[in-house]
């Protein structure tokens, strides 16, 4: 038996979707990188401007800021105005680091440095002025020098805004590659989507298979499997969880078990009953071949008891004829001889008789031909061979013929065969009559429109229906073993059928009753048909 | 003598930085390169962008960081540009002065700021030499001399030189520009015995074709109500005198046949005009000044003199040299 990789659907199943968490997850993953790269690029070009523009205010303009600033010390040499100047420069210097840290544009870091070093000389210049306001109570600034640090504010910021402005057409060619970057993002998110969604369907499919088709086909296949390796299992049976598709083929399944199993059982009652019949038939063949065997052997011995019979009969009528000539010469009493051997003769011609009867009952008759027989002759015949018997056992035979008209009791048939079917029927009567204390039997015959009707009815009353049915199957018999062979009915059935007649079985008398219907022979045809049973 | 303090305020003081809290961190060199100032007057003609184009690949060819700054053709910008590269501690200062005169006090500021100033294409106006290290560029009036040599020389060959009168139309450039003072004092000088020249018109142009087109529409409209024919045009730029050959052909005259048309810097289209007949002559003035200026960057960098005035080796053409020329003409 070939071993069948029991869990290839769910190995590809789960397969299927842990290639698919797999491609999720990169996805995922390259998405988030996507993203956070949109943001940080998103953010330091938001950060380098503002901060520009932060720097832009430090250096101040015309009317506020550092000029303004350095103004008012240069004539209010204070000590917190210095400090707020020095302010101003150190929070300049964290403004240009911060810019620092994140520009990226090679022309805008190296204005940024140019930036970075005009703050410097800028704050050297208030350095200066701060050193000879030390050194100078009485400085002041004048007119033009105010005029001049306001424009270094002015050149500062020119200087600002081409670093802004180089920064943001560094940003433009930035924002190209941010737009394809978030383009990406959104291609990888709405996949993502996708193959959340076909992730989410893959497990709940995969859970469906593996709950409403692999597991109870798992299931139905190790049943079969220990079924089809070992047949005392057929009593196992698959469980139908769901009522779907699989559930039908598990409950079908089950029914043909069940069918199997049943239709086994069934099979060996089966076998055990024809086994007996097997039997029974055998047993039966084995009388059959005895009785075919004796008749052979009656026909040889009528055949041999007729030629000494021949003889007696000749010896008694030289016998006869010398008893006459010898009375007459002798004067001997010749009536009382001659009473003796008519009383012989009359036995001899009787066996001659019995001879006959019996060598045309052991010869087949099947194959004579058909000849015009009276039904009177048939019946007394017929009794010829058997009334001694019947008045030995005190039954009597009674014949009642009832026919509108002489010539409807003429049937068209192979004789002995007839004749065969009436004493086997008078045979079955006497066996089934022989123990009873009312005896008799009577054979009644009547015309039936175009059929002669015989009946033997018997003493006895009636037979079983149950038996009925079986009795005229071959080899079936009530009578001891030994005693009847089975064939009797049937054989009879068999000859009444091949001469369209019937025979049956009248359960409308009170006694018992079997009735042979025969085709009469009639001024209209020789034969008639059976119109009605 | 007291320093004042604007004019620190605009120098490199090395010993303030030692002496008090200096929240800036002070930069050396840019990427460790030479950095260069470079104002530039603008864009006005092919010349002018040949010549700045020359600067910044050889600044780039010589790792030398260029801040360049255009000025659009307005003083006032260049000397905004100068002092941020005063303010920006630039290496060394170069500017091609839009106007010969009103450097002084800018270069001083870049002196007291110890940055070197080199003078490109065009000379100033200013006594006190030690404001700046060289100017290098082309000797315009030797220009001027030449084209009006070269002018005789075609009047010659045409038998023109004798006629009773010549009328001439110069298209001047920028005003106040060295070129423009020079290339006219270098032209009439050598014109100056031929009395029978006249100069009909002389108007600026300020380089550019198009200005010259409309003055040049204008002056033949105007000769043509006196019942004058123009003869001669000297344009101080090729581009210049496109721009009148442009109106020459409009008014339905032959540029270089009705009218000899001379003009200088030997741009590639002069060479082109040259060859079609339609310009006479044109004498080189080399813009390809970017080589020249960074060697002297570079030497000034490492300390070494150089000379005062460098002057570039420069030809003059005429039509029929114009086609073997043609070919090498890069600008």
């Amino acid at each position: 038996m070939t071993e069948i990789k029991s869990s290839q659907l769910k190995f590809k199943s789960t397969g299927a979707i842990v290639i698919l968490v797999a491609v999720l997850s990169s996805l995922s993953l390259l998405t988030y990188v996507y993203m956070k790269r949109s943001v940080a690029q998103l953010s330091e070009m938001i950060d380098i401007t503002v901060a520009a523009n932060k720097l832009k205010v430090l250096s101040g303009t015309e009317t506020e800021g550092l000029p303004a600033e350095i103004e008012e010390y240069a004539l209010h040499p204070l000590q917190e105005k210095e400090r707020k100047i020095t302010d101003t420069f150190e929070q300049i210097d964290s403004e240009l680091v911060k810019i620092e840290e994140k520009i990226r544009d090679d022309d805008a870091r190296i204005q940024l440095q140019l930036v970075h070093n005009m703050f410097t000389s800028y704050h050297e210049g208030f350095l200066q002025i701060k050193k000879f306001i030390d050194e100078n109570a009485e400085f002041s600034l004048s007119v033009q020098e105010i005029a001049q640090i306001k424009e270094n504010s002015a050149l500062i910021n020119d200087a600002i805004q081409v670093l802004i402005s180089e920064e943001l057409s560094f940003q433009q060619k930035e924002k190209e590659s941010l737009s394809q970057t978030i383009n990406k993002t959104g291609v990888l998110l709405v996949a993502v989507i996708i193959l959340s969604a076909l992730v989410a369907i893959g497990v709940f499919y995969h859970y469906i298979i593996c709950h409403s088709i692999i597991n109870p086909l798992q299931n139905m296949k190790e049943t079969m499997q220990r079924i089809s390796t070992n047949a005392s299992d057929i009593k196992l049976r698959v469980q139908a969880k769901n009522n779907d598709e699989i559930g039908s083929l598990a409950i079908f399944f089950n029914q043909m078990a069940d069918t199997i199993q049943k239709y086994n059982e069934h099979l060996e009652d089966i076998v055990d009953l024809r086994t007996k019949q097997l039997h029974e038939a055998q047993a039966m063949l084995v009388q059959s071949s005895k009785l075919s065997a004796l008749g052979e052997m009656a026909g040889g011995v009528a055949h041999e008891i007729n030629t000494p019979l021949a003889v007696i009969s000749l010896k008694i009528e030289q016998l006869e004829r010398k008893v006459r000539a010898l009375a007459e010469t002798h004067g001997l009493e010749k009536n009382d001889l001659l009473a003796y051997t008519a009383v012989i003769d009359k036995t001899v011609e009787r066996i001659s008789k019995i001879v006959s009867g019996l060598r045309a009952f052991a010869r087949d008759g099947s194959k004579d031909a058909m000849s015009k027989v009276s039904v009177n002759d048939l019946i007394k015949d017929s009794l010829s061979l058997c009334t001694e018997k019947f008045a030995n056992h005190g039954i009597k035979i009674e014949v009642k013929a009832d026919f509108p008209s002489a010539d409807s009791a003429f049937i068209q048939c192979r004789e002995t065969e007839i004749s065969q079917v009436v004493i086997n029927l008078l045979n079955n009567s006497f066996d089934a009559i022989q123990n009873l204390s009312e005896r008799w039997i009577r054979i009644e015959t009547e015309d039936a429109g175009d059929f002669v009707r015989l009946s033997i009815v018997d003493s006895g009353k009636g037979i079983p229906k149950s038996i009925q049915d079986k009795m005229m199957q071959p080899f079936f018999t009530t009578k001891e073993v030994g005693k009847g062979t089975g064939l009797g009915l049937s054989i009879s059935k068999g000859i009444i059928e091949s001469h369209s007649g019937k025979l049956s079985i009248d359960n409308e008398s009170p006694n018992t009753k079997i009735t042979v219907l025969l085709p009469k022979i009639q001024s209209r045809g020789p034969k008639g048909t059976i119109t009605a049973a | 003598m007291m320093h004042r303090p604007f004019i620190i305020f605009l120098s490199f003081v090395v010993t303030t930085l030692a002496v008090s809290f200096t929240p800036l961190r002070s930069f050396a060199r840019i990427n460790g390169k030479i950095v260069l100032g470079f104002s530039q007057i603008g864009a006005e003609s092919a010349w002018r962008i040949a010549n700045t184009k020359s600067i910044k690949d050889a600044a780039a060819e010589a790792g030398i960081e260029l801040i360049f700054s255009d000025a659009q053709q307005k003083k006032a910008n260049q000397i905004k540009a100068i002092k941020s590269f005063i303010l920006q501690k630039v290496d060394v200062i170069t500017f091609s002065p839009v106007t010969q005169s009103g450097w002084h006090e800018v270069l001083v500021s870049a002196k007291k700021a110890n940055i070197p100033v080199i003078i490109l294409d065009r000379d100033i106006d200013e006594k006190d030499e030690s404001l700046y290290v060289s100017v290098i560029g082309s000797d315009f009036k030797y220009e001027g001399q030449r084209i009006g040599e070269c002018l005789v020389d075609i009047l010659k060959k045409r038998a023109q030189l004798a006629r009773p009168s010549l009328n001439l139309v110069e298209l001047r450039g920028t005003e106040g520009s060295t070129p423009t003072i020079q290339r006219n004092a270098g032209f009439f000088e050598a014109i100056r015995k031929y009395q029978n020249i006249k100069t009909f018109k002389s108007e600026s142009g300020d380089f550019k074709e198009s200005y010259a087109k409309q003055l040049m529409e204008k002056i033949l409209q105007e000769a043509k109500e006196k019942q004058n024919a123009i003869d001669i045009v000297f344009a101080h730029n090729d581009n210049m005198a496109f721009g009148a050959i442009s109106a020459i052909q409009a008014a339905g005259l032959k540029p270089g046949k009705d009218i000899i048309v001379v003009s200088v810097d030997g741009i590639r289209d002069a060479f082109v005009a040259m060859e079609s007949g339609k310009l006479n002559c044109t004498m080189e003035c080399n813009p390809l000044l970017g080589p020249q200026l960074m060697k002297a960057v570079i030497d000034i960098s490492n300390g070494r003199t150089i000379p005062k005035r460098v002057v570039t080796v420069e030809n003059l053409y005429q039509a029929d040299s114009a086609k073997a020329e043609l070919p090498n003409r890069k600008y």
